[in-house]
């Protein structure tokens, strides 16, 4: 593979498992072996961002939770900022699987805490993984937990578990559903009458919200003999995620999950059922990486991006990026957020009206993805808030990009191949090129302007807007 | 022989406020001034100001726990807030308070009538880049943190720049700013987890502390006030406690709040019968939580409600007490200061 085959592969490498790169990031990335880049990506050795005591000294509303757009603004820095972008990326592949929703729960703090805990379990094994969801207090008060009593049952964590967090509908049975729900009976948050009416009533007095913190109340566990999945036993709640996670039909559910993510846009989940896996021979490889990795999802994702089907041309550019990918990609670009800035603001807010408020999802079905993400209305939000940022001077990031255009152009080279080299690597359809070509060639002298103008077209193109 | 014990210099008194987004109450609450009427002004941050604004504004109150109404808004033109970051009390018991987003100054008067501002973005001469911290010395002169351009500018009472010291060398975005009755100026060096103290004219004479959480060190510090004899009275942000130094440095008290429930949050429970009751049965006080990480201090402060969480300004009034101001626990924790 010759030098710029690798630079397109590392691009197309880190528009996946990142938010795409710089062009002298993909400099920095193409000079070393592809697999060493999917190493460093799944073992980050810098994890620093701009920092949570920098967000906290200027966003106090980030620091104490009490809204609903504090969790989003602050992990859209992270996302932005962060050198261990693949990290970020599976902390949003995690939270759009077991989404946990602000209007029930009531609490950013707590929300917050569930993103910073996938953050550090979301390429662990799937047992840890699950049973830190099990145990976090949003998702326990998401799916009322709670009120799930030795004697007084309550399916919804049991049931979602199974159908929306693991296996998916049709590998188990509605008793299957009961008996794991008993064995997380006790599964609490700490004082959870004043804490539940508190959220309840959108209550922060007298001092603010109160962080939650899972409590076992041995006193209402059911520590009677379950039978589930066909294995008996006086099974608790890790148990049950032990067995869960050895089913076969676990590992094709997040192997689709996975292959739907980084590599190809499925049809939605409802229908994974009806409709058989864009690649079934690629879902397989990810199954069997899966179990001889004892569940690692890590290796999962090392089996996933060294693979053909992962690097075969035809799946580029196949992806929708979703809101959050897509705005954060944008301003990794465009530098603005060197520093915490009040445009966070406007910038998680324009995410929401893309389709995708994080931390408050639509259902416990998370967001319908891939195509959907461009209705009407949110496809005009898309360009526009590309364009705007990338087709700006006083972005700092624009201007440096600007800058080396012209600079490079001096010798010679294509002004079009150059823009779309600064924004990533960029393929782009013909047609999209004549045009670029054609604001080249209506220009007597080029200058930043139309350097400008250039960038501007390229972010507003489909294949910016996808992956 | 009985050892006698050395008397701490904090001893926690009470708390004032609490959480409301207008009327008696604060909303992150980010700074203070006990003025020399005896109101106590504060200054309310509130929520990020998406539409409205709601709940930015100056809250008036007096150590009585008696409300004196409020005053400011949130907004870009005159007098309005964004980011409003610090408050003092300057000549004629006019209030002078400090923008970070507009980066300006406004001046107004002891009932909140807005009287003049000044300030515009830069890094030239009397320009500013989020000034962050405020203060008079008894001359009259105005000292402001500007904590982008890593310095400290003083300005007359009116506005009229007057000269700098510091610099990115000595100060890694400096937040609040003191002095002495000796006129010596001591500076939160926020960045570079210290404190700087300064002669009147900014020679820098010392520094104090280091990054770290044991006792003496500081995390991120967002205020320091010094007493008569010396004593330096830090608020250690990033480790959410207040620490007390003698003027040599040497530590002498380190304190993680103390709060118990204001006049005004009982009045609340009071009312709210089944909040109240509710809270009754629960232990907001449970020490043996397990954090994925125990050394977290901002997580530990975010469960136990009587600790400081994101603890930001001191006040130090004659009648020695030290008012300490919690963003996120929307109250000031007072004490009583021993000699």
């Amino acid at each position: 593979m010759g030098k710029s085959e690798d630079r397109r592969l590392v691009a197309h490498l880190m528009r996946r498992a990142g938010f795409g790169a710089t062009s002298s990031e993909l400099d920095e990335l193409s000079a070393v072996p592809y697999e060493q880049v999917v190493d460093t990506l799944l073992d980050p050795p810098d994890k620093s961002w701009m920092g949570e005591h920098l967000i906290r000294r200027f966003h106090h509303e980030q620091s104490g939770m009490m809204s609903a757009f504090g969790p989003s603004e602050y992990w859209l820095y992270q996302m932005v900022t962060t050198k261990a972008p693949l990290v970020e990326k599976m902390t949003l592949f995690w939270h759009g699987i077991f989404a946990t929703g602000y209007p029930k729960v009531i609490h950013g703090k707590v929300l917050s805490n569930q993103i910073a805990m996938f953050r550090r379990h979301g390429m662990d094994g799937l047992d840890e993984l699950l049973v830190e969801l099990s145990k976090d207090p949003a998702m326990i008060v998401w799916l009322d937990n709670q009120e799930n009593h030795n004697g007084a049952i309550n399916e919804n964590y049991g049931r979602e578990l199974l159908e929306l967090f693991s296996m998916g509908v049709g590998n188990y049975s509605e008793d299957d559903i009961k008996e794991a729900a008993r064995a997380f009976t006790g599964w609490t948050i700490g004082n959870t009458e004043y804490m539940v009416l508190r959220s309840d009533r959108d209550s922060d007095m007298p001092y603010g919200r109160i962080a939650w913190h899972f409590e076992f109340k041995e006193e209402d566990h059911d520590y009677g003999e379950k039978t589930f999945l066909g294995k008996t036993g006086a099974f608790d709640g890790s148990d049950i995620v032990k067995i869960i996670c050895q089913e076969d039909a676990t590992a094709g559910y997040i192997a689709r999950h996975m292959y739907n993510f980084f590599v190809r846009d499925e049809v939605p989940i409802p229908s994974w059922n009806d409709t058989a896996p864009i690649d079934a021979g690629a879902i397989e490889i990810l199954k069997k990486a899966y179990f001889e990795s004892n569940h690692s999802i890590k290796e999962m994702l090392r089996v996933l991006f060294n693979s053909d089907f992962f690097k075969d041309e035809t799946n580029w550019y196949k992806r929708m990026k979703s809101p959050a990918e897509l705005v954060a990609g944008v301003l990794r670009l465009s530098g603005q957020l060197d520093r915490p800035r009040r445009d966070i603001i406007d910038h998680t807010m324009k995410m929401t009206f893309m389709g995708q408020h994080l931390t408050n999802p639509p259902s416990v079905e998370g967001w319908h993805e891939g195509e959907e993400w461009i209705e009407t209305g949110a496809l005009v939000e898309r360009v526009n808030f590309a364009a705007e940022q990338l087709g700006n001077l006083e972005m700092p990031g624009v201007l440096s990009m600007v800058d080396q255009i012209l600079f490079e152009a001096k010798s010679g080279e294509n002004i079009p191949e150059l823009c779309l080299k600064q924004m990533g690597s960029l393929d782009v359809k013909e047609s999209i090129m004549s045009m670029l070509q054609e604001t080249v060639e209506k220009s007597s002298t080029v200058e930043r302007e139309t350097v400008e103008d250039l960038l501007r077209v390229i972010a507003a193109s489909p294949e910016y807007q996808r992956c | 022989m009985l050892i006698k014990e050395t008397q701490k210099p904090l001893l926690y008194e009470r708390t004032l406020g609490m959480s409301v987004m207008e009327g008696k109450g604060f909303y992150y609450p980010n700074d203070a001034v006990v003025a020399s009427n005896g109101k106590i002004y504060v200054l309310n941050r509130s929520l990020e100001a998406r539409g409205s604004g709601r709940g930015m504004r100056v809250t008036i109150c007096d150590s009585g726990d008696e409300f004196h109404g409020d005053f400011g808004q949130f907004g870009s033109g005159l007098g309005q807030f964004m980011w409003p970051s610090a408050i003092c009390e300057g000549p004629d018991q006019k209030i002078y308070i400090t923008d970070e987003h507009l980066h300006k100054i406004m001046i107004f008067s002891s009932d909140g009538v807005f009287l003049k501002e000044w300030g515009q973005l830069g890094s030239n001469p009397g320009d500013m880049d989020s000034p962050s911290g405020i203060a008079f010395s008894s001359e009259g002169e105005l000292f402001v943190s500007d904590t982008y351009n890593h310095r400290i500018q003083v300005f007359t009472e009116d506005g009229e720049y007057v000269r700098s010291f510091g610099s990115s060398e000595e100060l890694n975005l400096p937040w609040r700013i003191s002095l002495d009755s000796a006129g010596n100026i001591y500076v939160a060096d926020w960045g570079n987890d210290r404190i700087c103290k300064y002669s009147t004219d900014g020679v820098l004479l010392r520094t104090f502390g280091e990054t770290g959480s044991t006792e003496g060190k500081f995390l991120r510090p967002a205020d320091v006030v010094a007493d008569d004899t010396g004593r330096m009275f830090v608020c250690d942000w990033g480790n959410e406690r207040i620490q007390v130094l003698d003027s040599d440095g040497n530590f002498l008290q380190s304190n993680m709040g103390e709060s118990d429930l204001s006049p005004w949050a009982a009045n609340f429970l009071d009312i709210n019968v089944e909040e109240g009751e509710a809270r009754q049965k629960s232990d907001l006080h449970k020490k043996d939580i397990k954090y994925a990480n125990p050394n977290d201090r901002h997580e530990v402060s975010s469960h136990i409600e009587e600790y400081f969480w994101s603890p930001m300004s001191l006040s130090l009034t004659q009648d020695e007490r030290l008012y300490v101001v919690e963003s996120n626990r929307h109250r000031i924790q007072i004490f009583e200061v021993l000699n």
